[in-house]
């Protein structure tokens, strides 16, 4: 059996990019990202899978990187917050309607909420207040009352349905 | 006073977000130097305990440094936060418990390794021998006398006593003699905690040469804990160096000396490298400040109208082990005694405190500090009065609540209530919620739907009277410097920065209409002690007066100096230019104008074409001056649905009228109440720190500490009143009005719906299991075993206690 602490290799696509470690078998995803590669944008709130600020996407899917492990990622895509802006620096615009709602203020949770937010509105393009106070349930903002996030990522969803009609037309 | 003309007033983006929605905010834990070394910590696992023996060998053959109370204690001078309350008595605090722990949680041993999993894990090995010691939990009990003590050497658990209100106490008895109703009530809030997103960490970096000690650290109050710092570890003011940049959350428990951190600075001292230690959250949980314990009995009297003629009030408040250095463990029972006379006409009223000392963690300050229950119990008590005198609970307040043409009007408690709307605030409130819009979906639901009001007003930047005047190291005062640069720009060096409310924001919008340059041409900077002006920190909803109020200061004095320049060159007279949007004019002739680049220029690179007595320096620092506190008010209203079968509340519709005085951002002040009405919500409906008989934490994670989630909350409605204040910007703070009047309004709006089956809840959180009890005694089903309510006090006599005088307080 290997040695529990023996590093293991890690190759994955973060933001994009190719990215390849040994790391600690019990180094969580959340650590590697933030301290291994040093993508600092997300965050960790609870260290226990509940507040929700350390979500990434992997594979396209919300994970907590603080509840999976670095290895996890092998051969895998993960999708952090410093993934979202245009190479150019322009923010996604999700982003854009976080900032015009104020839908942070400390934003030590937003870049939970940005990744679960964004994998809400791709499983779920029409969402109403409520659902979206639903499929958010799972990340704790102790800041904003939740209501201006709610906009932004309302917002956001209307944005994209026009785009989308506009492409059909 | 112009209200809204120019930058101040404007829905502004913030400033601060870009950096952080695109994940380049930087935290505590986000700066690593090389050769960090991390820390964690050994914590009391019991509440009350001798320390018998530590045994660190394992630990420390494992590669890891370990350091006790007997290490750190040399470089450490002991604590505690003694105001100059008489009376107020309360045990040391050290980095590390020495001899014996007196909270759960409480740290032990710092254990220092190469990374932090390898600090658990050496944690892990030490081996601390604890001899348990009877615990301290109720703080009822814990001031009988004959009991186990927290500080032996204290001889009591007694922390404060004192008698507030109306000095002729004969008058409140005289009033409750003649009163037409009395109503009495028996409340209690659970112990909460902040709980910001962003633990607490401190990353410290001890230069052994130089003897500087530099400290990353997520805090509220820099400035403060560099005096404070130094203070304790022995160091010059000036070689403690305070760095923060984004600080994800406080709500006042960011604003405290802990022990840990003073640890973690100690032990980089020892070890000459970079320490840093990152809190976990069971850690937040067992350690952070806590907030809200309180227990109270509280009376009024009414005449036959339904005016009140008395109130009378019994608090205990559970202070924890230690008392906070330095804002103490009393202001939060002092706040619930003054501030429960509210926005309402009390002409008698005599209240009686006691802080208890138990084995828990220390309580002290969180949003709103003590209105929550202050309001709660007041507007409780007016309910229950309105069903006793048979009047619409509306029309009762409008009877008794303050009117524009009594203002300023000093409360029975001492405090000045400066400005406000208090009469409007309610009305505007009752015009806004709608019952009606509601029951057909509580009838279809079969839920009972009630509705509940709260009247608030709230201390808002308090001076120095509270704790400088003391003997804290908190002042009142802030400086604020305004420079231009000499392309035009200007930069803002604030010497209080924020923890998300979006100061950079405001100050610059202040500034701008000040300066007469445009927002986007104005950089704000705040976070280095080093290198910024001296400020105070961000509590009880100040920033926004005191900041604001000492940038326009700066500002105001910089334009002076350009207009003087610019008056040279333009060959006019200094009276006749003003500053718009960058360009110095001649008032009334807009087309003669100078660029303020150009006067900047000439200020930095070209003065010898200006006379040798003309200031060129473009900067310069502006201090706050204005009253001692002004009181901000307004009114909350919410619409619960209660389920019978599972006693479950939902809130279905909210309402906040606030008046906060000249609004500089809307949007920014909009957040603030939100924010602020979650957190009300959460203690109302949601959060406790549960300790058991043993004092035992049962709530050590999120999942076991609840915090309001998204469906939790509906979308809150708000409405702005804006009457000035008399500060220099007529603003008044506005951080804490949505936690301080939340809590009444939802809890009278479960009373509201439960008065419909003659029951009532009366301590908060209300649980479902509370709603359910209520619901079942009410209908003579009683339940077997014991409520879970805690115990309330019961009314002393007055005969020869302390009394304080009462100035303003921590908001
Ligand atoms: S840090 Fe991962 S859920 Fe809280
Ligand atoms: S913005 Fe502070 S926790 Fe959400």
């Amino acid at each position: 059996m290997r040695d529990t602490h023996e590093p293991a290799p890690v190759t994955a696509r973060v933001n994009g990019r190719t990215e390849s470690a040994a790391v600690a078998p019990r180094t969580t995803l959340a650590d590697y990202l933030r301290h291994g590669l040093g993508l600092t944008g997300t965050h960790l709130g609870c260290e226990h899978g509940v507040c929700g600020a350390c979500t990434v996407l992997l594979d396209g899917n919300p994970v907590r990187s603080c509840l999976t492990l670095a290895v996890q990622a092998h051969g895998r895509e993960v999708r952090t917050v410093e993934g979202l802006a245009a190479p150019d620096g322009t923010m996604h615009p999700l982003q854009e309607r976080f900032w015009r709602h104020q839908a942070l203020q400390c934003g030590f949770c937003t870049p939970g909420f940005l990744m679960a937010a964004l994998a809400a509105v791709d499983e779920e393009p029409d969402m109403s207040r409520d659902r979206i106070r639903e499929r958010l349930s799972g990340n704790v903002c102790r800041c904003t009352g939740y209501q201006p996030i709610v906009d932004a990522v309302e917002g956001f969803s209307a944005d994209r349905a026009a785009e989308h009609a506009g492409e059909d037309r | 006073m112009t209200l809204t003309d120019g930058w101040v007033g404007r829905r502004v983006r913030r400033s601060e977000d870009p950096k952080i929605l695109l994940g380049r905010g930087r935290f505590v834990d986000d700066v690593r130097p090389t050769r960090c070394l991390h820390a964690a910590f050994v914590r009391s696992p019991v509440a009350h305990a001798t320390i018998v023996a530590t045994d660190a060998s394992e630990a420390v053959q494992a590669g890891a440094t370990v350091f006790t109370a007997a290490d750190l204690d040399p470089l450490c001078t002991p604590w505690k936060g003694l105001l100059d309350w008489p009376g107020l008595a309360a045990g040391d605090q050290r980095p590390l418990a020495s001899g014996k722990v007196r909270h759960v949680g409480e740290p032990v041993a710092i254990v220092v390794a190469a990374s932090r999993a390898e600090a658990e894990d050496a944690a892990e090995l030490v081996d601390v021998e604890y001899a348990e010691l009877p615990a301290v939990v109720d703080p009822i009990a814990a001031l009988e006398p004959g009991g186990p003590l927290v500080h032996d050497e204290l001889g009591a658990n007694l922390a404060f006593e004192s008698w507030f209100g109306t000095k002729d106490e004969h008058a409140v008895d005289a009033a409750f003699a003649q009163a037409t109703a009395v109503v009495e009530v028996a409340m209690s809030t659970a112990r909460h905690t902040a709980t910001a997103m962003e633990p607490r960490g401190v990353l410290a970096e001890y230069d052994p040469v130089a003897r500087e000690l530099t400290v990353r650290i997520s805090t509220q109050a820099p400035n403060m804990l560099q005096s404070a710092f130094a203070e304790i570890l022995g160091l010059r003011e000036n070689s403690v160096r305070m760095l923060t940049d984004e600080v994800g959350g406080a709500f006042g428990m960011k604003a405290h000396v802990y022990p840990d951190e003073i640890a973690t600075c100690a032990a980089s001292m020892l070890l000459g490298r970079p320490v840093s230690w990152i809190q976990d959250r069971a850690e937040s949980l067992q350690s952070d400040t806590q907030a809200r314990d309180e227990r109270v009995r509280a009376a009024i009297a009414l005449a036959g109208d339904g005016t009140i003629i008395g109130l009378r009030s019994e608090i205990v408040s559970d202070g924890g082990a230690y008392s906070v250095y330095p804002r103490s463990m009393v202001t939060e029972g002092i706040q619930v005694s003054t501030i429960m006379p509210g926005p309402y006409r009390v002409p008698a009223y005599r209240s009686h405190l006691r802080v208890a000392i138990t084995n828990k963690a220390p309580l002290a300050v969180y949003r709103a500090v003590g209105h929550p229950v202050a309001i709660l119990v007041m507007e409780a008590l007016l309910d229950e009065a309105a069903r006793a005198v048979k009047l619409d609970p509306a029309e009762l307040r409008r009877r008794n609540i303050l009117k524009p043409e009594e203002l300023p009007y000093t409360s029975a408690a001492g405090h000045v209530y400066d400005s406000g709307s208090h009469r409007e605030s309610l009305e505007r409130l009752v015009d806004r919620i709608d019952i009606g819009r509601h029951a057909a979906a509580a009838r279809r639901r079969g839920t009972l739907l009630g509705v509940g009001i709260a009247c608030f007003v709230e201390v808002t930047a308090p001076g120095v009277a509270f704790y400088g005047a003391r003997g804290a190291p908190i002042t009142a005062h802030d400086q604020v410097e305004v420079r231009v640069e000499p392309d035009g720009t200007a930069t803002v060096l604030l010497g209080t920065p924020g923890q998300g409310q979006g100061l950079h924001t405001t100050a610059a919008q202040v500034v701008a209409d000040h300066l007469g340059i445009p927002f986007d041409r104005i950089n704000v900077l705040s976070g280095d002690t080093r290198t910024m002006p001296h400020g105070t920190g961000v509590w009880a909803s100040r920033s926004a007066v005191v900041s604001s109020g000492a940038a326009a200061a700066a500002a105001r004095e910089v334009k002076a100096r350009m207009l003087a320049i610019a008056a040279h060159l333009m060959e006019v007279d200094a009276s006749d230019l003003e500053i718009v949007d960058g360009a110095v004019r001649v008032a009334g002739a807009p087309d003669s104008r100078i660029d303020v680049a150009h006067v900047a220029e000439v200020a930095h690179w070209r003065t010898h074409q200006l006379p040798d007595d003309l200031q060129v320096a473009l900067a310069a620092i502006g201090e706050y001056r204005g009253p001692n506190v002004t009181f901000n008010n307004g009114a909350h209203g919410a619409v619960v649905e209660v389920d019978e079968s599972s006693g479950l509340v939902r809130i279905v519709d909210y309402v906040c009228v606030e008046d906060c005085g000249v609004l500089i951002n809307p949007d920014i002040v909009d957040g603030q109440i939100r924010g602020g009405v979650a957190q009300g919500v959460g203690g109302a409906l949601l959060e406790r720190l549960h300790y058991d008989g043993d004092g035992q934490l049962l709530t050590s994670t999120l999942l076991d500490y609840l915090l309001p989630a998204a469906p939790d909350l509906p979308d809150i409605r708000i409405t702005h009143i804006e009457t000035p204040s008399p500060t220099p910007l007529g603003v008044k703070g506005a951080g804490e009005a949505g936690a301080a009047g939340a809590p009444a309004a939802v809890h009278n709006a479960v009373n509201n719906a439960l008065a419909q089956r003659g029951a009532r809840v009366w301590h908060q959180p209300i649980t479902p299991e509370r709603v359910l009890r209520a619901l079942d005694e009410a209908a003579d089903r009683l339940w077997p075993d014991r409520s879970d309510a805690p115990a309330v006090p019961r009314w002393t006599d007055p005969e020869s206690e302390p009394e304080c005088d009462q100035p303003e307080g921590d908001g």
